[in-house]
């Protein structure tokens, strides 16, 4: 809903020129949108996507941010949010779009955000989008992950058979859909997948396809290489960790959701 | 901060975000260097917990003390306590997550009778011993507080005291007097003694009771020579003095009611003889406008919320309502922060304000004639005549509302089947009225829900000493109400006749009760109040085994000589007001407001308030 709305002055912005000066009409508001990059920590994995976007919502009146709303009989802040994260899953690479009624410095936005989020929300990057761009959500093509495993995987075990693992050319599972279940090839939306363990931790990273055109999550991957080694797949012990949304972009290769979109500075007062 | 269920449990139960705490304005302090550690205990879920106004206002209170940290504990849904209790994990504090075993004082507010099973789970939970004289030294001090506490009878035996009143005006002389015990290397037993110097404590086992052999009470005395006969409750006495949080807790997730809560005012002028807290918060004392532009000020800005919500018992009843109203508007509608209007009047004013304050979200308008005829409203003393409700209907209706809810009670006193009839006649009469619009104004058909619930006899109203109808009754006079409706326009529901009638039993309950509670609970019962998991079966089998007729609580009329369980507690309306007010009822004569003319109900004896305007 916030989607389509933002996506609208995007459209509004690109193309249609409407003559404001004849009746009927009054000139939208500019507004500016920043992309905001922030953190969900340990304190914060339980809270789901709808409650996040409230927290924020609470977050930016707590600031005081000029945020722009939307017209009509109900109006509502304009933010949207990219992706989102299953409940439990940490991440140091979430999205969000917000739309400001007045141009202010991007850092501004993350530091008084920052003074006012509770714990495990952090605002990392804040960009004043200024170069054509899709929402935060609509331009998501990839997802990197971390994936601390459990004892039963072995760093051993996981340097053997990880190549081979992807070596196959289809790695079916079961995907639920709404009302049925079917089978899937998930080989093609796993862009890569590497041991990455240290001495304290069994850690496996995942690049894999996200986004509104095909989507994979980290889970389905870990359990069908569990399969693979014909270990059991214990879902309630496993931990999920988002390292960054990614997109992709004509000429330029894959890209982070902030990248090359805007401008951090707009050289104004506030440092 | 750690959460004390692990990751691999929190994964498979409903809404882990319950049990984890982190809102905005969570008070953090270091449990290590406090000198007394509060559990508030609220006794059902989180979510509703969170949206106690009681719990926001003490929570701060407690915690502006440096000595003192005020932690929250909720009861764990039944999918989370299975869990706790499979892996022995004990009952923990959301804000450092640890075993509230260890705390000083457990605090309980007792909102609803039906929650006092999880009173108990709770306690066991925490792995603290359910009865009060089976606790040492190293167990919590267990007090309770809440409207319920007014009859503590039937908790008597699990709670080490009582506290009546509102908790601002005694808790830092307890905690003092705590910490001073505490250091001097005083007991528990001292401290429950040094509490006997307050008006307002009451401790059970100070008292004994005996019974006649029909099962009422014969005696009820002090066994100790500082309790006092008569216990009385403590009001504050200057509501715009008296502290109020700046801030409140704002959870993460969503919960019954979020948003920025006003108190205007305590108690209530009204006096229907059915309701409790219209004699239990007794004298009105309100806060000035300019207060509570202030309050609302520093809560939003300190929440982020969204809505602002008035609360009192009878919004319209504020004497500076429209002062207060205009300039809310005037402070908030530029910052996007809309208002709520719960317990209003409709009139001409409220509308209005209504449709500024809504815009086009027309929902729905709520009226509570609660009995069908004038001659009943007068017997309960609801001064709401039928003319005013058309009149606030035909008004609604031409302002373009389309759904009413109306609230009812069934098996009131002096209760005749006209009665029952009136409320079908009524309810139909204000389809009826949104018919008289011309068809260009009615842009859809109405929509009305009349809704009965039965009536619960309580303690410290005029009613006190009237017998509850019995189940089938109850039944009866609900198919009544239904075969008079007619209109495909109008909707008729009644509450759940079960629950009332152990609510009945609870609520006038004497302290042999407790056996009952006990039984139940360890039958299994636990959130009787939610209606998925409240099991009536298991009630009934344990008023059964531990010989607790139930009908004697609910069913039973009683005479006004009778010592009553609660008759050691006075809330400053005296008794004898109660049966002036119970004989006018039966005469169908009403008694005025406290504003248009005081009744001597006894109140004034606080010395603030309404009282002496």
């Amino acid at each position: 809903m916030v989607q389509n709305v933002l996506e609208g002055v995007f459209v509004m912005n690109e193309q249609k020129q409407i003559d404001y000066s004849q009746k009927g009409y009054t000139k939208p508001k500019e507004h500016f949108i920043y992309r905001v990059k922030f953190t969900k920590g340990e304190e914060v994995k339980f809270i789901g996507h709808l409650d996040i976007m409230r927290l924020f919502q609470r977050a930016i009146k707590r600031a005081k941010l000029p945020v722009a709303y939307s017209q009509g009989f109900n109006p509502h802040q304009l933010l949207s949010f990219a992706n989102p994260l299953t409940l439990g899953t940490t991440s140091e690479g979430e999205y969000g779009d917000f739309e400001m009624a007045e141009k202010i410095e991007p850092a501004f936005v993350m530091n008084e955000l920052n003074k006012t989020l509770p714990k495990g929300v952090k605002v990392l990057d804040s960009v004043l989008i200024t170069q054509k761009a899709q929402s935060a959500m609509a331009s998501i093509d990839g997802a990197k992950y971390i994936v601390y495993a459990d004892k039963k995987l072995t760093k051993e075990l996981l340097e053997k058979n990880i190549n081979e693992f992807l070596a196959q050319k289809e790695i079916f599972v079961m995907k639920k859909t709404k009302n049925n279940e079917k089978i899937t090839d998930i080989r093609k939306d796993i862009f890569d997948m590497k041991n990455i363990s240290d001495e304290r931790e069994i850690k496996i990273y995942l690049y894999l396809a996200a986004g509104s055109r095909r989507n994979l999550k980290p889970e389905p991957v870990i359990k069908s290489f569990y399969e693979y080694l014909g270990l059991e797949f214990e879902k309630y012990y496993m931990k999920y960790h988002r390292l960054d949304l990614m997109r992709k972009e004509e000429g330029k290769g894959w890209l982070a959701l902030g990248e090359e979109i805007g401008v951090r500075s707009i050289g104004g007062k506030y440092e | 901060m750690k959460n004390r269920i692990p990751d691999e449990i929190l994964l498979q139960v409903e809404k882990p975000a319950r049990y984890t705490g982190n809102e905005i304005n969570m008070v953090v302090k270091d449990p290590n260097k406090v000198d007394i550690r509060f559990g508030f205990c609220f006794p059902d879920v989180y979510e509703v917990g969170m949206s106690h106004l009681g719990l926001q206002i003490l929570y701060y209170f407690l915690n502006r003390r440096e000595d003192t940290y005020c932690e929250r504990v909720f009861a764990p849904w039944t999918d989370l306590e299975q869990k706790m209790r499979e892996n022995n994990i004990p009952l923990f504090s959301i804000e450092t997550q640890q075993d509230i075993k260890d705390f000083d004082f457990l605090g309980f507010t007792l909102q609803y009778e039906m929650s006092y099973t999880n009173v108990l789970n709770m306690l066991d939970l925490a792995g603290i011993p359910l009865f009060s004289k089976y606790r040492t030294e190293k167990d919590p001090i267990i007090v309770c507080g809440g409207s319920c506490a007014y009859n503590p009878e039937p908790l008597a035996e699990f709670v080490d005291f009582f506290y009546l009143g509102e908790g601002e005006v005694l808790y830092d002389d307890i905690l003092e007097l705590y910490k001073q015990n505490k250091k001097a290397g005083g007991t528990k037993q001292q401290f429950l003694e040094k509490l006997l110097q307050f008006d307002s404590i009451y401790i059970p086992k100070y008292y004994d009771v005996t019974y006649k052999e029909n099962g009422e009470i014969a005696s009820f005395l002090p066994n100790h020579k500082n309790a006092r006969k008569i216990i009385q409750k403590t009001v504050v006495l200057d509501m715009d003095t008296v502290y109020y949080p700046e801030k409140q807790l704002v959870p993460l997730i969503d919960v019954v009611h979020d948003r920025v809560t006003l108190e205007l005012f305590r108690g209530c002028i009204r006096g229907c003889r059915f309701c409790q807290a219209g004699f239990v918060y007794r004298p009105v004392r309100e806060k000035t406008a300019q207060t509570l532009l202030k309050q609302a000020e520093q809560l939003v800005k300190n929440s982020g919320h969204e809505e602002i919500s008035l609360i009192s018992l009878s919004t319209s009843d504020f004497t500076c309502f429209e002062e207060l109203a205009n300039g809310l508007l005037e402070e908030f509608s530029k910052e996007e922060v809309s208002l709520s209007l719960p317990s209003l009047r409709i009139d001409a004013f409220s509308l209005e304000l209504m449709e500024k304050i809504q815009e086009v979200r027309k929902s729905s308008l709520t009226f509570a004639p609660e009995a069908g005829t004038q001659r009943l409203r007068n017997v309960i003393n609801k001064n709401l005549t039928e003319e005013e409700i058309l009149r606030g209907c035909a008004l609604a209706f031409s302002g373009g509302w389309t759904r009413v809810k109306l609230y009812f009670m069934i098996g009131l006193p002096t209760e005749t089947e006209q009665d029952l009839k009136g409320i079908a006649e009524l309810s139909e009469k204000i389809v009826e009225k949104y018919y008289e619009l011309p068809k260009e104004k009615r842009p859809r058909p109405v929509q009305v829900v009349a809704s009965s619930s039965c009536f619960v006899p309580k303690p410290f109203t005029p009613f006190q000493w009237d017998a509850q109808n019995t189940f089938d009754e109850f039944l009866q006079k609900a198919k009544t109400v239904k075969k008079q409706i007619t209109k495909k326009q109008l909707k008729y529901q009644y509450h759940d006749v079960k629950l009332s009638f152990l609510e009945g039993v609870i609520a006038r309950g004497d302290r042999k009760v407790a056996k009952a509670i006990y039984r139940a609970w360890q039958l299994g019962c636990k959130f009787d109040g939610w209606n998925d998991l409240f099991q009536y079966d298991k009630w009934i089998q344990a008023f059964e085994e531990t010989g607790i007729d139930p009908a004697f609580y609910a069913n039973r009329e009683r005479s006004y000589d009778e010592i009553l369980p609660w008759d050691h507690i006075s809330v400053g309306v005296s008794k004898q007001f109660l049966i002036n007010e119970r004989e006018k009822a039966i005469k169908e004569e009403v008694t005025p407001n406290c504003r248009q003319e005081c009744s001597h109900c006894g109140a004034k004896c606080f010395g603030r308030g309404v009282c002496y305007e």
